[in-house]
Formats: C-alpha cells, structure tokens, sequence
C-alpha cells in the first residue's frame, strides 16, 4: 500500500514535470487566442528594490497609453489592434531581469521589448530580446554602457544621451558656477562601481584632462560602501573645487556626509541619479540643498508628443492630479518608449519582428520628451541623442527643494527658469 | 493486536528495481522530448531552472544535511564558474562551452580545496560566517578587477551562442549526475559515514567515521557541481556581474528549495526545486509581493513541517526515496513473523 502511496507521488513529480510542458503551451494557447486581438509589449521595471524611485509612475504611464490605444485602435496586419503592455518587476536584481526578460520572449511571446530604467536593468534586458530576436526600444540607459555591452546589435535602438553629452551638460554647469574650462580648477570624482560609474569614470578622467581640468580620483567604491573616509581625506588634501559623479541616494548620502564631516568646502557639486527625484531630494534634505544635476526632462520643456498630442506641461499637470507629486523624470522617459513603441506599430503595420524592428531606425517623431532619430551610431548602437540642460536644487519661497533650470547651452530651445545661486551643503557652515 | 509499531528500521525504502526503472524511464524520455524537440522551448525554460536548482539544493543538501557544514558562500563557486565561462568563452580565449564549464568547476574545485585549509578549522556558525564572508571577499575583489569589467560587468559572447534545447541537455545531463553521484555516495561506505555525522557528529567521530576526509569531499564534491550548474546558469542568462555571481541570493533559493523539500533526504530538494522554480515564475505576476510570500512559505514550512515535505512524508508514511539505506524488507519480515 506504502509503496503504491511513494508511487503515485512519484508519478505526481513525473507529471507535474511533463505536464508543465503541456500546461505552458495550454496557458499561452489561451492568452494567445484571448490577446490575439492585441500587440504585447514586454516591459521590464524596478518596481522594488535599490532603483525603485526610477521604476516609480509605471503603472500609470502604462494606464495611459494603454487607454489611448483602446480609443484610437493601431491597423496591424489589416485588423484594429491594442496594446497589452506586459510589466514585471525586476526587484533591481540584475539576475532577474535577465529572467524575467526571457519569461517576455518564451513564455509571453511579446511582439516588441522595452529596455528602461538605468543600464543595470537596461543591459541584461536587450542582451535577451537580442539573443531572442525581439525588436527592443532601449530607453533612459546612456548609449556608452550599452553599446559596450556587444559587439553588435541587431535588435536594439537606444534613445538617450551619451556620456560626452552628460559630461558637456555638467561642463557646462560647472562653468556657471565659475569654474571653466582652463580655469584649472581641482575636480574630485564621486563613482561607484558599477555599469554606469565605470563608463562615466573612464569618460570624466579623459575629458576632465583634456579641457585642463585636475582630476582628483580616489578610486571607484562598491555600490552599498558606508565608509568613505578615505575619499574625504583625499578631497580634503587636494583642495578640491568641485564634485562630479553619478550615485545612488544612500551612496551619495554617505560619502558627502563624510566630505562634509572632514571639512572640505567645494564651489560646484554636480551629480547624477541620486539628484534625479524629488522624493530622493526630500530624503537628502539639507544635503541636495544648492547641488546641480544634468535634467532630462521637466514639465517646463516645450515638447509636445506627436502620438497623443500631450504637452509637457499637460502630462505633469494630469500626473499630479493622480499621484499627488511633480511627473518624475524617468516617467517620462517610461512614457516616450512606449510613445515609440505605439509609433513603431503604426509605421510599419505588421507585427513581423524584421519588419518591427527596421521600422523603429526610420521613425523621426517628437515624444514627450523630445525628438527622436536614430541616424547616430556608437560601436554596433544605433541610438538617438535625448535633450539635456543644467539644473539644480533651489529652496523655494516655502522652503521646499525645486529643480530649477539654470543653463540649456546645448538645447536652446528649452527655457531657463532661474539661475544659478551660490552655495551648497560643503558651504553652508 | 496487530497494531504495528514502527522503528526506523522498519521504514520502507522504495529502492526496489522498479523504482529505479520508472526514473530511468523518466530521464531518457526527457532526453528523448528534448533532442527530438518534442518539448516546448517554454517548458524547457522551466525545466532548465528546475535541473539547475535540483543540482545546487542536492548539494546544498549534501553539505548542510548530511555533513552539517552550513555554509551561505556556495555563491562563491556560482560567480567562479560564471566568470571562467564568460572569460574562456570571449573571443580572446575562445574555448568551446563544454570546456569553459569544466574549467570553471576546476577552478572552483581548487579554490574548494584551498579554502577548505582555512574553513575547516572553524565549526558551526563561525563557518558558515567564513563562508558567507569568503563569498563576499571574492566578490570584491572582481569588483575591482579591471579584466573582467570591474562593476560593470562582463556579456557572455560565445559564438555560436548555445540555443535552449542545448542549454537544457547539458543541464539535465548535470541534475542527472549529481543525483546519481549523491544517491551513489549514500550507499557506499562513506553515505554510512554521512549519514553518521548527519544524525550525531560526536558519536560519529567516536566510532571511528573520519570527520575531515568525509568533509573534505562532500565540500569538493559541492564546489564541482555547484560551478557546473552556476556556469549554465549564467550562459542562460548572458551577462554576469560581481553582484549577481557572488550575490547571497543564490544560497537564499538553494536553503529554500533544501527546507521546503526536507534536509538530510535526497528527493527534498527535488520537490523544494520544482515548487521554488513555480513559485518563482507565477510570482512574477505580483510584484513586491514575491519574496513576502516566499518568506511566508519559509516560515509556514519550518512551523509545520519542520522536516520539510518530503521528510514529513516520509516520516508519516514509512517510506524513502533514494534511501541510503539498503534494507527494506524487515517490515515484511516482522508481519510475517507475527
């Protein structure tokens, strides 16, 4: 009787085993009869963990296209299509990504891919929809990580800056806070060791030199480091003028509190990430107070998408009303890849993966974020430059940090809204 | 009057041919489905997850429930093997796959063997600390190795790349030999030595049951299989980063699929991987609330099936699968008697 007991749960594994075969190809039979009305759209986020702030007002920008599309139905392969946008959570873990990337391709059998939210989660993505051989749009990943990542690419457009621009964009800050080039002012690098701080280490140490600067290097730090005192003694010894990086919130956290702490006084602090988000600017508090960052995108920008006719302003405006806070930056780039994603599926009329993805490279429209055309390339990338001007955290009138607008020198079209002020946490006391 | 009072020796293992037949039958028809292609690439996908998480719960087991060496740095031979991969198989080296995945489980026996000079003088918490901290120690130090991309990670670029039917031989070849390996081991003299330390360390050592050589292998033994199935992994995956390779995640799923199946029994970490592999995948669709609910799972398991499912059943129902016992007929022996 035992045994006959040990059998049938051992036939359980075996089936359960085999039948998952069946089961997945039952499941998706189904969704595939049910969706075959629809365009799928796989869509990997950072819902939680360390990047969860870039991952924030998915949900939201998906509701809104997704709406769009159900009004105004794309013609694909002679019939009215919508759009189901597939999001899973990434947790911030690179390895699951990868995964859940490839459950997108397998198992949901998406028609396009979209690659957002920083290279950790940018990479890994498009290496499977280029292994796979589903379009990708990349998006909100600077080209440089990427395009390092392959020798070629045969799936994949990026639409973002690239590191030369960033470095031009907080060049171009630093000069307003009175430090040009040939001034020979000492620039002290704040990067972790990750994807995007060793590509803008490499790029920063290069350029910084070239246009007369003194770089003041203490070394790239693993992402999650709490002591950083030897990085404020190097920056205390050399006399550093400037700060330049790109960091997380708790990184950058605890290496300018201990720069602080150790007394050193610098006239320009520019800094990406951790700079991005108002709600990671509040949690800084007194510390964001006066730094400058490079600004991809704010409400105050004169685009108007091309798809959904929406103004910056009008999206900030509707995203407010639904959440409470300013649209962040990362949102809007949410917004734009699948404003592209939409275009692509109008241009080329089919959902062919060949066709898709040869679409994507002639399309040349205006997003909310602003206009796009693939006509660059960087090694095996193809990828379209995003705008960018100078920002930087100002108290308002109640106290309040806002993103103000102080320089657009590479994108004039975009209006200031206030200029520089003096001053940063280093300088405070 | 009849009422049977059960012993562990009267426990049933079901080891009888048959049993053995239906498993071989089992695995040559997967092989069979997957040459022929008569699998999906969707289940495949599942099934690949699933032989590697068998491979590293098995050995996870293997060290943990029999030889009671709880380590939490296994990730360290998981990282070793994914970077060897991604190394040996960059246009540079050019190693064919087969070779790179082998270059990498020796490395990471090597590396086993060095390090087991410093961790085996250290016993129960303090080693599993050291373990978890030599993870962490080589994870740093390919932080900062320019080579291998420091931070920013290296892309796995073999060419031509492995498709996934291939991916799934290899790993099923794999999950197959470790089993029959651990299985094997149980039942020599060594298993009995195993089997010893699981259930008393002290009395083992006592009757005469060489507590390091015994140690020294199942580690060595773990370290191998552990690279192997970490090297897969990440050539399924395509991108290795310090923090994914050397990441303390890996010893989270393979502690999980080892409690939920049952530790110190071979068909544990069978049903712990297949249910972490699902549980996995469908929580996909809650995001946030995947690890609350594994978490939750955990405890619930510890709670009420403290042997896990298969050493809960296996205790309620007297019986064992892949028994390291090699008796099993005294049961019939005693009714028969009475």
């Amino acid at each position: 009787m035992k045994r006959i007991i040990a059998l049938l749960i051992i036939s359980v594994m075996v089936l359960s085993l085999a039948a998952c075969g069946a089961a997945q190809d039952g499941a998706t039979a189904d969704s595939k009869t049910k969706s075959s009305d629809k365009i799928k759209i796989g869509y990997v986020n950072p819902t939680t963990g360390a990047l969860a702030g870039n991952g924030e007002g998915c949900d939201w920008v998906v509701k809104q296209l997704t709406d769009y599309v159900k009004e105004h139905p794309i013609t694909v392969d002679g019939k009215e299509k919508e759009i189901e946008v597939i999001v899973y959570d990434s947790e911030s873990d690179q390895n699951k990504c990868s995964e859940m990337a490839q459950k997108l391709c397998e198992e949901d059998e998406i028609d396009l891919m979209i690659a957002i939210q920083t290279p950790n989660t940018v990479i890994p993505v498009a290496q499977v929809a280029e292994r796979y051989g589903v379009p990708c749009i990349a998006t909100q990943s600077p080209v440089d990580p990427l395009a390092h990542s392959l020798d070629e690419f045969n799936w994949t457009y990026d639409f973002f800056y690239a590191l030369d621009e960033v470095y031009e964009s907080q060049r171009a800050l630093w000069t307003v806070a009175g430090y040009a080039p040939g001034s020979g002012a000492k620039v002290g690098l704040l990067f972790a060791n990750d994807s995007d701080g060793t590509a803008w280490h490499d790029l920063f140490t290069r350029r910084l030199a070239e246009d007369g600067y003194t770089v003041v290097d203490p070394g790239q730090y693993p992402s999650g480091t709490t002591d950083f005192t030897n990085v404020a003694e190097t920056f205390k010894n050399e006399e550093i003028d400037v700060i330049a990086g790109t960091n997380i919130p708790p990184d950058f956290k605890n290496s300018y509190s201990a720069i602080i702490a150790a007394g050193v006084q610098v006239g320009a602090v520019t800094m990406g990430k951790c700079a991005l988000l108002q709600s990671d600017v509040n949690a800084l508090g007194d510390l964001a107070d006066g730094i400058m960052t490079q600004v991809w995108w704010a409400p105050t920008n004169p685009y108007v998408s091309d798809l959904t006719g929406i103004s910056c302003s009008e999206i900030d405006e509707k995203y407010q009303e639904d959440n409470g806070t300013i649209m962040p930056q990362p949102a809007a780039f949410a917004y734009a890849g699948l404003e592209l994603a939409i275009q692509t599926f109008i241009a080329a009329g089919t959902t062919d993966k060949q066709k898709v993805y040869d679409t994507i490279g002639t399309l040349k429209c205006q997003t909310i974020v602003g206009p796009v055309d693939y006509s660059k390339k960087m090694e095996g990338l193809p990828y379209s430059s995003s705008v960018l001007t100078g920002g930087q955290w100002q108290r308002d009138e109640n106290g309040e940090l806002q993103l103000i607008i102080i320089d657009n020198s590479l994108y004039p079209d975009i209006p200031l809204t206030g200029e520089y002020k003096e001053g940063n946490a280093t300088t405070a006391n | 009057m009849l009422k049977r009072k059960f012993t562990p020796s009267h426990v049933k293992v079901l080891d009888s041919p048959p049993m053995l037949i239906l498993c071989i039958v089992l695995a040559v028809g997967l092989y069979i489905g997957c040459f022929a292609g008569l699998i999906s690439n969707k289940a495949m996908r599942y099934l690949v997850q699933i032989f590697l998480y068998i491979t590293m719960g098995e050995m996870w087991n293997l060290l943990s429930g029999y030889a009671g060496m709880t380590s939490l740095g296994q990730q360290l031979y998981i990282g070793l093997a994914g970077y060897s991969v991604a190394m040996a198989t960059s246009p540079l080296f050019g190693l064919p796959l087969f070779g790179a995945l082998l270059l990498g489980a020796g490395i990471s026996v090597v590396v086993s063997l060095f390090m087991s000079l410093i961790l085996f003088r250290l016993e129960g918490m303090y080693f599993s600390i050291a373990t978890l901290v030599a993870a962490e120690a080589f994870c740093m130090l390919f932080f900062a190795w320019k080579f291998v991309g420091q931070g920013a990670g290296m892309t796995i670029r073999i060419n031509p790349y492995p498709t996934l039917q291939e991916i799934c031989i290899l790993s099923m070849t794999i999950c197959v030999v470790a089993l029959a390996l651990v299985y094997g081991l149980l039942r020599t003299r060594v298993g009995l030595g195993l089997t010893a330390m699981r259930d008393d360390i002290t009395s083992a050592a006592s009757v005469g049951v060489n507590i390091f050589s015994h140690k020294l292998l199942v580690y060595v033994i773990a370290a191998f299989f552990t690279a192997l199935a970490g090297g897969i992994f990440f050539v399924n995956k395509g991108m290795i980063y310090p923090d994914s390779g050397f990441g303390i995640s890996w010893t989270i799923s393979m502690v999980f699929i080892a409690i939920i199946g049952g530790t110190g029994t071979v068909s544990g970490p069978i049903i712990g991987a297949i249910i972490y592999v699902f549980l996995n995948e469908k929580l996909a669709d809650y995001p946030g609330w995947s690890n609350i609910i594994l978490g939750t799972i955990t405890i619930l398991v510890i709670l009420f099936l403290p042997n896990g499912i298969m050493g809960t059943l296996q205790k309620k129902l007297h019986f064992e699968i892949f028994s390291s016992k090699r008796f099993s007929f005294k049961l019939k022996k005693a009714a028969k008697e009475k």
